[in-house]
């Protein structure tokens, strides 16, 4: 994807764009890193976010936004680089290793994550997210399922209504 | 199905983990879809028993990929997931024990007409099993693998399969003049880039020289203890080979099969019986 590579014609500084959070909290970040988001990227080709105006992000809060931010900034020079195929083996551990320490968050923060990432057509961030979720689930019972996403324990009326599906569906409690 | 009644009770404790629970149901659609085909079918399945509104959101995924371990009697899970889920299925991957068998025509008809890329089938039992010419509607097929099976002649208007990749066909049973068979569905498989063919019993005693014309092909491997007449004729990627020639070696020219090779960056000739001929340098 084709980001903006410097500024204004001034001295090749990177352009930056402001983004407002709901919460009316304004970040000034690289064009670049902001043009993750493909929701953004046409706004900021067409020169918005810049100078006095900030993009208004109504559906994304700061605590949010910052944390989407971090993820825009550390990934743009490999997203510019087209991929980055020229990436040593060192970069792209890096990145791995980024990437892994980023989700090892809340789960409050995650779901915001996964709406922020899924609202500004991050694709990358998407993938992280969604990528988490399920393996968060994989390869556990539906009662360590539960208790990794935070169920309350299931009502005698719910459990029986578990029996009932773990019967059915023996081939996939085996 | 449970019946749904009026909940009337209160339920203020709940709702702090209610809300947490509401918050991954509540993904728009698309996130929830591209989270659940990140998972097993297996795995899938097991959201159902997160809640009520959990329960049969595994049937809405988009796409699916069978895979029923062979412990498990696969009719009843085939069946109920055919049925319940609409989706495409990628892939099937089943060992067919008896009752299974009677129901994978049907099993066949749905998959042709659901976007089937990968198929493997293999008997749970070490006996033939029948295949249907349906198999060869599964014109998305990418990778298909056959074990232990008859494998029926091409249905007519056959166009081919004009995504596979792979296709290993490995101790099955072809009828007579087979070798044809074989040869067009090579031929009309453009994409081929691995195909292995061990153990393929063609019926009939008339020796029938075919051609393997396979333009994009990386990968060969041909095991079998009878010469059944195939030449290398069109194959100019390949990579590697796999060949033996038990009883191929005594009648036929074996430079020529050398040549039909010479492209190959790892090759593995192997035989069970002595070879007499005199290999020539190349």
């Amino acid at each position: 994807m084709a980001a903006p590579e410097s500024g204004d014609g001034n001295n090749g500084a990177a352009r930056m764009v402001t983004l407002i959070s709901s919460d009316n909290t304004r970040f000034e970040v690289e064009a670049a890193a902001a043009s993750l988001s493909q929701t953004l990227q046409l706004t900021i080709l067409d020169g918005g976010g810049g100078g006095g105006d900030g993009i208004p992000l109504p559906n994304v809060d700061s605590a949010t936004l910052s944390k989407v931010l971090e993820y825009c900034i550390k990934h743009a020079p490999a997203a510019a680089n087209g991929g980055a195929p020229n990436a040593t083996a060192v970069d792209r551990a890096e990145l791995e290793r980024f990437d892994n320490e980023f989700v090892n968050i809340d789960q409050s923060v995650l779901y915001s994550l996964i709406m922020a990432a899924h609202n500004l057509e991050i694709e990358g961030l998407q993938s992280l997210v969604a990528k988490k979720v399920a393996d968060m689930i994989k390869g556990k019972s539906p009662m360590e399922i539960r208790r990794t996403l935070g169920f309350p324990d299931p009502t005698p009326e719910e459990q029986a209504e578990m029996n009932a599906h773990m019967l059915e569906y023996g081939w996939a409690y085996e | 199905m449970a019946p749904h009644r009026p909940c009337k009770k209160p339920r203020a404790v709940k709702d702090t983990a209610a809300a947490a629970t509401d918050a991954l149901i509540s993904l728009p659609r698309d996130v929830l879809d591209d989270i659940l085909t990140r998972l097993k079918l297996r795995d899938a399945v097991r959201t159902s028993a997160l809640s009520r509104a959990w329960r049969h959101r595994w049937e809405s995924i988009p796409s699916l990929d069978i895979n029923i371990p062979w412990e498990q009697p696969p009719l009843w899970a085939v069946d109920s997931i055919l049925l319940r889920c609409s989706g495409r299925v990628r892939g099937f991957q089943v060992d067919l024990d008896e009752l299974s068998l009677r129901r994978l025509h049907d099993w066949l008809l749905v998959l042709s007409r659901r976007g089937l890329e990968n198929l493997v089938l293999r008997p749970h039992e070490y006996d033939f099993f029948p295949l249907h010419s349906t198999v060869f509607c599964c014109r998305r097929l990418v990778s298909l693998d056959l074990f232990t099976c008859e494998i029926p002649p091409l249905p007519p208007g056959f166009e081919g399969f004009p995504d596979l990749k792979v296709l290993s066909l490995r101790n099955v049973k072809l009828h007579e003049k087979g070798e044809y068979q074989l040869e067009e569905i090579i031929e009309t498989s453009p994409l081929l880039e691995k195909l292995i063919l061990s153990e393929t019993c063609i019926a009939g005693d008339d020796f029938i020289e075919w051609e393997i014309r396979a333009p994009n092909l990386r990968h060969l491997t041909i095991c079998s203890h009878v010469d059944y007449g195939w030449n290398f004729v069109e194959m100019p990627y390949l990579r590697s080979a796999v060949i033996d020639f038990w009883e191929y070696v005594g009648d036929r020219d074996f430079a020529e099969f050398l040549a039909g090779l010479v492209q190959v960056t790892k090759l593995t000739i192997y035989t069970y019986a002595p070879v007499h001929a005199d290999v020539p340098q190349c």
